[in-house]
């Protein structure tokens, strides 16, 4: 019985409300309240996305790390990698970039079947002969004019993603900068299927990683500077960058 | 006949009347489309002018200024990237950092812009492309592209709004899938945390102030 009334009584005011909501919109421009309407819309599709982001709980940390590589990068790394695209042609760089990707198909082969796509992994061992037999060793990459023959790049770390691993909290590393504890353990993951690391003598791997990382410090560095530029607090603007680019290359 | 040409004419009069039928508007591809092809015309014309004078490049930034304030809503950009603080900036406040949100995205991105036109040579019709659009309501879409840089192909898409039928506006812009406005968003989430409005508009006018077209800010 009580029950019953407080029903009542709910629903006289939910029609009271409704009304009085009505009426507030009849006064208004009809235009103003269609924009409210989208401006609301669109608010929710941002605060969605906020929700979403990564907990930070070692930020007192990963500030410290993070000022120790804005200095390392601003007066070490990048005046190595202006040194190096001075001596080293921008044709070049690329060609020695896209051998390091050839010969990593690997990693990249397992993880799209670790996600349930052959196809893709099939295109990956595709790509790799096309771009070894006629790029010339896979200085160049004939594959990629091939529609639809290279499909979006995964490493270990988006696998955990598609098995449904949050990213866990953000991590700033010394040197390396930003990661999450899944890519983090995704990296583990990328180490172990790495073909350079199975070569004939225990440090050839690294010192080959160590090549492949100063040819390409010119775009890293690049893309390090950008953010600086567009941001007006870099810590976040580089923790929601990151976030937001792995959480893409997951969905892809 | 002149019976027929009379419901003629009552009939192109109703379909004049019927809003967002009489003229075609413009789908947001199309608007899209037009802004990357005027900015793409603005480079190739000042292409070669080493862009050297200050007057050269105040004149360039404006005409590209010009270009972009007719596609981006920029006070929907500033609004959403403020979030729920934009109800503790006044009046006032709020016109002030539209004002200065504007000009912060402007100057890096023609900044960016004049980097890489250094870097391509010429700004040909591929170097951007569009590939589709999606439509997600009458008011709001996605416009997608890529730009090639040597070899690479970056992903950049649009998010479009449209007023009550009015023509399409960018609000958003997402680039390897990373939107500047949630960016930003998360910067001025952390710095109103603890700062007031005033205090955010004063880092904003010193950022600005530092920036000049053509000489990104070295730090």
């Amino acid at each position: 019985m009580r029950l019953r009334l407080w029903l009542a009584l709910a629903v006289c005011l939910a029609l009271a409300l409704a009304g009085s909501a009505w009426a507030g919109d009849q006064s208004q421009k009809k235009e103003s309240s269609q924009e409210t309407d989208l401006i609301r819309e669109l608010e929710e599709d941002f605060s969605s996305r906020d929700r979403s982001a990564v907990a930070d709980p070692l930020e007192p940390y990963n500030r410290v790390v993070f000022r120790f590589n804005d200095g390392l990068y601003s007066y070490v790394l990048i005046p190595v990698s202006n040194g190096y695209k001075a001596v080293m042609p921008s044709p070049f760089r690329q060609g020695m970039e896209n051998a390091f990707h050839n010969v990593r198909f690997p990693g990249r082969m397992v993880n799209h079947l670790l996600q349930g796509r052959p196809l893709r992994s099939a295109k990956e061992v595709a790509g790799f002969v096309i771009n070894t037999l006629f790029g010339f060793g896979g200085l160049l990459k004939p594959a990629d004019s091939i529609p639809g023959l290279s499909p979006p790049e995964k490493d270990t770390g988006t696998t955990l993603g598609t098995w449904g691993v949050g990213q866990g909290v953000y991590i700033v590393w010394p040197v390396l900068g930003p990661s999450t504890l899944r890519s983090s353990t995704g990296m583990v993951g990328d180490y172990f299927l790495d073909p350079l690391f199975y070569l004939e003598g225990d440090e050839l791997g690294w010192w080959l990683t160590g090549t492949e990382n100063i040819n390409k410090l010119p775009s890293l560095m690049g893309r390090y500077e950008d953010m600086k530029d567009f941001g007006i607090e870099p810590y976040s603007s580089v923790k929601d960058g990151y976030v937001q680019y792995r959480r893409e290359k997951v969905r892809k | 006949m002149r019976k027929k040409l009379g419901w003629g004419l009552v009939l192109l009069v109703v379909v004049l009347l019927i809003p967002g039928t009489g003229m075609a508007k413009e789908s947001p591809q199309e608007a899209v489309d037009s802004y990357v092809q005027k900015v793409l015309q603005t480079f190739r014309q000042y292409e070669g002018t080493e862009l050297d004078t200050p007057e050269k490049r105040k004149e360039f930034k404006e005409k590209l200024s010009c270009i972009a304030g007719e596609v981006f809503d920029y006070r929907i950009m500033a609004r959403m990237s403020l979030g729920q603080y934009w109800r503790d900036f006044s009046g006032e406040q709020q016109q002030e950092f539209v004002q200065l949100f504007r000009r912060l995205i402007e100057t890096n991105y023609f900044n960016k812009l004049l980097e890489n036109m250094k870097e391509v040579k010429a700004y040909s019709r591929d170097t951007i492309v569009l590939t589709d659009q999606i439509v997600f309501s009458s008011s709001k879409a996605e416009v997608r592209s890529y730009i090639r840089l040597q070899e690479k192909k970056i992903p950049v898409n649009y998010r479009l709004l449209s007023r009550s039928g009015e023509k399409w506006g960018v609000y958003d812009v997402r680039v390897e899938g990373v939107s500047l406005i949630q960016n930003y968003r998360s910067q001025f989430r952390d710095i109103l945390n603890q700062k007031s409005p005033q205090e955010l508009l004063e880092v904003l006018r010193r950022k600005v102030r530092k920036q000049k077209i053509g000489q990104p800010e070295k730090s």
